[in-house]
């Protein structure tokens, strides 16, 4: 308890500071002499405690009021990922808090006057020059009444002390009386009653607009010396805390604690609510640097409150302490609704959702592919493209051959096809391209790439191979077009070292080579990894290896986080895609990472927002595709739909066997793919009178999809 | 103040008797003759031109002059301080078709315009409008003829030339709201007046008026007298606009109507939001309105209905899986339900065809029939349908074909079998162009109807492509103005379209050789014309949509094309030289077109 009162005696000295600066600057010698400054000292004195306990008891009163936000935390709670509810404290966190001194003053000149502290009351509104809020007075008279009730039995104790109780009390308290150490904690249970009528009463005035209409014309008051009184006052308590030596603010901060354990418990009966936040409190302390003060306490309220808002805001404006903080909520949501006649609804008479439709109506068309066609064949497909306007589209097979199939055909169930033996390999690769009104072909086995020009194929259904085929390019595999047409690339056949070959399309002859000369060449990556190009041609990128064709060399390495497999450039011009990587193009500075993406390779629609990603595999050993980890894997045997500008997921769609292949065409109305199945699943096409030995180890199918039709099965 | 074919008499109103009288010289009659409050002037044959002065109960002859041609009209409106005395007058000539000015009281030619062509004035006015003076001049075919007119000096300048009809005109001023108009009297009676300096043609809603005059009494004040054949009508000029509006507050968002001839009746389909309970809470209603368009009847049944088609909206699901047809009749002027059938999808669209009812229900066409039972009561029943669209949401038809709009792709083009009782797919539009509406473009689509193979038949091609700036909502048959069946104008088929921000167009399909030669007009509008800040219109009109952006395609901008005539006259001489076609004969072709919408 000795402890206890050099506590008090700290602050008293600090209060005292204060008032004789403002002594100083009022400069009035006739003030100083006047008997009435050492009341008002005393009754200083007395203040902090009984503030400090207010202050603390704020947070109980402020939890009824905060159980709506809390509440809808909560429902937010379960709608927002983990990284954004991080976000979202971090922000809450950062926030700098300032306040209306005004307020602060408000309330110390509301609980004087629920003290009882009349003449101190009206000295404080005199000095700082406040208005009190009309409303205030008639709850202060209501809490006085049951004060004055109790007066009596006080006075009966003394009769014959002439001075104010509390002057009485100190009085005792000086002379380390024992029996009155006792009687002095006794009464400060009655300022606790007092003081949660107080803030009931504080709860209803907030509320009121008459208090409100108030407190703006006195915040608008031009002449407002109140914050500098605050102002000097925390300079005062800083330059105390200067002065004191270090072993007693270590000491200090013992009793501090003592002092709330106890407050807590002698609380506890009669205020449950307040435990809780005491022990908030508690925790708080240890950490706290500083000492308390006034200005902390309210500073650690408002960020406790502000901490608890479901949409922090990071800029605040000085907050009120009448009325319990919550930062401003958008008052609709912008996301589009899911429903799409709801969109339409909308759209007819206002352009809202765009961006967030567009997305909507991603999903809607890309989550639905209803099967166009379907054919089967008894060798393994392992390629397909189809053939620009026309109707047809070219399937490699196992065996070297490119398959022609009307899709108008597939759709009636016509399983007739036009084929032609090409490669001595199976086709590893097979695309397409129209350029000048010649329909060119590109086929690639594992040790050899052929050009051909089939318009007169289609045209006349006549297939010359000599006429047809334009050059054979022995040496190199997995060839590809660029976007313009005018070149292709392709690996170099031999095993090392690895090189990209640049072909001119019109002339046959080789352009360039691009040299790959890292040390840390992956010995297995390479075999997922194609070629891809920039939409402009001017780049290339294999194998976590990008060139730039106008310079020689190339110009960046990327980081192997996963692998160097799948991906591509995205159309938008600004990403390339890694595996399931996301880097930025300018500055090579890895984006995000995309789960879904991982293991696949991956295909842009014709309008260059939303990506297919099947599942990768060794595109020289179809045999690879029925590895275990393989089969099990969800993609085994069916397609994937993400979102290319968010990178959402939209869908994935089911296609019964392993799949091979995928191609888009430049409408966006169909899809296609292969897929190929074992044997033993094959049993229906199975001739008893043939040779099993003979027959293919897989059989294969075509496939043809039309994008954003459900399937019939759903139909009525 | 009275003018026969033999004399000009003076009478006193109030004791009704003659007070003078001046006779035309014997062996002449007087053939035309025009007056004011002062002032009278007339022609005689042989060309005489004889200026009186009305005085204190006398007439008196100031001036005769002797003209070489016959005199077809005359005009002697003060347009000067003094309402009550005119210092100039306007003659119009046979023989060398020409107008001419003379001073008053001298009778002085003062100015002499030859009108050109064959045409013979019929009707010339002095007028002034927003305080600028003009000489109107309406010859035998229709045109009309404006010159600006300097009081002072009597010189025509600016001249211009309109086409208000193919009768003669009769021209008479009158006033309407403080402001001077002049009215038309012909096969097509017009009101011309100016606004910002400009003058303005507005069309009357009457027909074949041949004279026009004030009529100002206490039964009908501020009146017309409208003169036809066998018809008198005393009448009033409304607000001068070119389009008749009437508002009609609902207190609601209307999304839908429809007009209904036979019983008199438009029904709404509107929306109304309930602020109160929340910003989600819609309610949904269908109005009926007193007193024109689409009507639904069906086969083997007299009465006409109105079909409502609606939809389950639920937030959970994608798209609606649940939707109804509603039937209404109109008795007593109430909707009454007649029938309603449940569907599997929202009901987009809803069109009368072949006596059966066509629905647009989410991703598939069908095709209903009403069919009466035994007992009196009737049922849609779906007779085929047809899928092969994402989001099937506008159907118009056309004899057995129905063009099918899809959200999320664009045009089918579908015929319907009699005999098969089908609907199949003839040509599709392959382009997915579920972008191109958030553009705000308009793009055209034909049939390849001479493809050498069935896959190039069935494929539409895109052969115009436009950017319009607006949002439509709505297309529509029909015209602005009244279609005359006498005009060139009245024979190009027009749509109409409305949009979001309330814009209201027409669209025209012109003939192949208006269109190019408006088309070279447009290229050199282009390069006289400059937009704010540089703004290029050629750009403005591009095809834009997130994938490409190509140059406008078979689309003219009518806004661009008609402000050739706000154009002064250097600039207009400027493109008349470009395209080697006079300014009167552009100005004659440009001022058609204004008259399509």
């Amino acid at each position: 308890m000795a402890t206890n009162v050099d506590w008090d005696g700290s602050s008293l000295r600090a209060l005292s500071k204060c008032i004789r600066s403002l002594q100083i600057e009022l400069e009035d010698p006739i003030f100083q002499a006047n008997p009435t400054v050492s009341n008002l000292i005393d009754q200083l004195h007395d203040l902090l405690q009984p503030l400090s306990s207010a202050l603390i008891h704020q947070h109980p009163f402020r939890d009824p009021a905060s159980s709506l936000p809390r509440h809808h935390e909560k429902k937010i709670d379960g709608a927002i990922p983990t990284l954004r509810q991080i976000e979202i404290e971090a922000i809450a966190a950062a926030t700098p808090i300032t306040y209306l001194p005004r307020d602060l003053l408000l309330l110390i000149h509301e609980h004087l006057l629920a003290s009882g502290l009349l003449q101190t009351a009206s000295m404080l509104l005199k000095e700082a020059q406040l208005k009190p809020l009309p409303t205030l007075v008639a709850p202060s008279s209501l809490v006085q009444q049951p004060y004055s009730q109790e007066a009596p039995p006080i006075q009966l104790q003394w009769p014959s002390a002439p001075v104010p109780g509390f002057l009485s009390k100190k009085l005792n308290l000086n002379a380390e009386d024992k029996d009155v150490e006792s009687q002095y904690e006794t009464p400060i249970i009655l300022p606790m009653k007092h003081k949660l009528s107080d803030l009931k009463d504080i709860g209803v005035s907030s509320s009121s607009g008459k208090r409100l209409n108030v407190g703006d014309l006195g915040f608008h008051s031009p002449i407002c010396p109140t914050p500098s009184v605050i102002r000097k006052s925390s300079l005062q308590t800083d330059a105390t805390v200067l002065y004191t030596p270090s072993s007693n603010l270590r000491n200090q901060q013992g009793p501090c604690t003592a002092d709330y354990v106890d407050e807590s418990q002698r609380s506890m009966p009669n205020l449950g609510q307040i435990t809780p936040s005491s022990l908030v409190i508690n925790d708080h302390l240890p950490n706290y640097p500083e000492r308390i003060t006034l200005d902390s306490l309210v500073v650690q309220y408002l960020q406790h409150q502000h901490c608890q808002c479901p949409t922090p805001i990071i800029t605040l404006p000085s907050l009120s302490l009448l009325h319990p903080h919550v930062c401003a909520e958008p008052k609709q949501s912008l996301d589009a609704p899911s429903n799409v006649t709801s969109r339409l609804g909308t759209r007819e008479f206002k352009f809202m959702y765009h961006v967030h439709g567009n997305r909507r109506d991603r999903k809607f068309v890309y989550s639905q592919f209803r099967p166009s066609g379907t054919a089967a064949d008894v060798y393994s497909l392992t390629g397909i493209t189809f053939l620009g306007d026309s109707p047809f589209i070219a399937v490699g097979n196992n065996s070297g051959d490119i398959q022609f199939w009307d899709t108008t055909s597939l759709k009636h169930h016509d399983d007739t096809y036009h084929y032609e033996e090409c490669h001595r390999d199976p086709l590893t690769l097979i695309q397409s391209f129209i350029s000048a009104d010649c329909q060119l072909l590109l086929s690639s086995s594992s040790e050899d790439v052929k050009l051909w020009n089939v318009s007169s194929f289609l045209n006349d259904n006549v297939w010359d191979e000599y006429e047809n085929v334009i050059h054979f390019f022995h040496g190199c595999k997995a060839a590809r077009f660029s976007h313009s047409g005018n070149v292709f690339a392709a690996l170099s056949s031999e095993s090392a070292p690895q090189e990209i070959k640049l072909y001119d399309i019109e002339t046959c002859e080789l352009e360039s080579m691009l040299l790959y000369t890292s040390t840390n060449f992956a010995s297995r990556g390479h075999l997922y990894s194609p070629i891809h190009f920039s939409h402009s041609d001017s780049m290339l990128l294999w194998n976590g290896v990008l060139w730039d064709r106008r310079v020689s060399g190339p110009v960046h390495h990327f980081d192997q986080l996963t692998d160097f497999g799948g991906g591509g450039f995205h159309p938008a011009g600004n990403e390339v895609i890694i595996n399931s990587e996301v880097w930025d193009l300018r500055k090579f500075r890895l984006l995000r990472s995309v789960p879904s993406l991982d293991q696949t390779t991956i295909t842009f629609n014709a309008h260059g927002d939303v990506i297919y990603a099947i599942l990768r595999r060794n595109i020289e050993d179809v045999m690879s595709a029925f590895h275990t980890r393989r089969v099990k894997h969800p993609l085994f045997a069916a397609f994937r739909t993400v979102d290319a500008v968010n990178y959402s997921d939209i869908a994935t769609t089911p296609v019964e066997h392993c799949v091979l292949d995928f191609t888009t065409e430049p409408t966006d109305s169909f899809v296609g793919l292969v897929t190929i199945a074992k044997h033993d699943w094959y049993i229906e096409y199975e001739d008893s009178d043939s040779d099993e030995s003979l027959l293919p180890e897989t059989w294969g199918c075509v496939k043809i999809y039309e994008i954003g039709h459900r399937s019939p099965t759903n139909d009525d | 103040l009275q003018v026969t074919s033999s004399s000009v008499r003076l009478v006193s109103s109030n004791p009704r008797e003659l007070r003078n009288e001046w006779h035309a010289p014997s062996g002449y009659s007087v053939n035309v003759a025009t007056a004011n409050a002062t002032q009278v002037l007339l022609a005689t044959g042989g060309g005489h031109l004889v200026y009186l002065e009305i005085g204190d109960g006398i007439l008196q002859e100031v001036k005769h002059a002797q003209l070489e041609y016959e005199i077809s009209c005359l005009d002697i409106n003060p347009i000067g301080e003094n309402p009550n005395h005119s210092n100039l007058a306007a003659v119009g000539m046979w023989t060398d078709i020409s107008v001419r000015i003379f001073s008053l009281p001298d009778l002085s030619l003062i100015t002499k315009e030859q009108l050109g062509g064959e045409i013979i004035p019929r009707s010339v006015l002095l007028c002034a409008f927003e305080g600028t003076s003009y000489l109107l001049c309406a010859l035998g075919d229709g045109h009309l003829l404006n010159f600006m007119l300097n009081i002072s000096t009597g010189e025509l300048t600016d001249r211009k030339k309109v086409s208000l009809g193919t009768q003669p005109i009769t021209l008479r001023t009158f006033s309407s709201k403080n402001t001077t108009h002049v009215f038309a009297a012909s096969d097509r009676p017009t009101v011309i007046y100016s606004s910002n300096k400009k003058l303005l043609y507005s069309n009357v809603n009457l027909k074949e008026v041949s004279h026009m005059c004030p009529f100002n009494s206490a039964a009908f004040p501020d009146s017309l007298a409208i003169a036809k054949e066998g018809e008198l009508t005393i009448g009033t000029i409304d607000d001068i606009q070119k389009l008749h509006i009437r508002s009609i507050p609902l207190g609601e968002h209307a999304r839908r109507i429809c007009h209904q001839e036979q019983s008199r009746t438009f029904a709404i389909c509107s929306l109304k939001y309930n602020p109160a309970s929340g910003e989600d809470s819609e309610m949904h209603f269908v109005r009926l309105l007193d007193d024109q368009t689409f009507d639904c009847s069906f086969s083997d049944d007299n009465n006409v209905y109105y079909c409502v088609g609606t939809a389950y909206v639920l937030p959970e699901e994608n798209e609606p899986t649940k939707g109804r047809i509603l039937v209404f009749a109109v008795e007593d002027g109430k909707l009454q339900l007649i029938a309603e059938k449940e569907t599997k999808g929202a009901v987009y669209c809803l069109m009368a065809f072949n006596g059966k009812l066509l629905a647009a229900i989410n991703q598939k066409i069908h095709l209903y029939k009403w069919v009466l039972w035994d007992d009196g009561t009737h049922e849609l029943q779906s007779e085929c349908g047809h899928h092969g669209h994402i989001l099937a949401l506008y159907v118009q038809t056309r004899g057995d074909f129905i063009v099918v709009g899809d959200r999320m792709k664009s045009i089918s083009l579908l015929i319907y079998k009699h005999e098969e009782g089908a609907i199949e797919e003839r040509a599709r539009d392959y382009n997915a162009n579920w972008m191109s509406e958030n553009s705000f473009n308009l793009f055209t689509v034909r049939k390849n109807s001479e493809g050498a193979t069935d896959e190039e038949r069935g494929r539409l091609e895109v052969v115009g492509e436009y950017h319009l700036g607006e949002f439509v909502n709505r297309f529509r048959h029909g015209s602005l103005v009244m279609r005359l069946p006498d005009s060139d104008v009245g024979q190009i088929p027009t749509v109409i379209y409305g949009t979001i921000n309330g814009v209201i167009g027409v669209i025209a399909s012109l003939p192949h050789e208006q269109y190019v030669f408006l088309e070279k007009l447009q290229s050199n509008l282009r390069k006289v014309i400059k937009g704010v800040g540089g703004l290029s219109h050629e750009q403005w009109r591009s095809f834009n949509n997130e994938k490409k952006t190509v140059e406008a395609r078979n689309f003219l901008d009518g806004d661009l094309i008609e402000s050739f005539l706000d154009l002064n006259r250097s600039k207009m001489d400027e493109i008349s030289k470009a395209v080697d076609v006079s300014v009167e004969e552009l100005c004659k072709r440009v001022e058609e077109l204004t008259r399509l919408h």
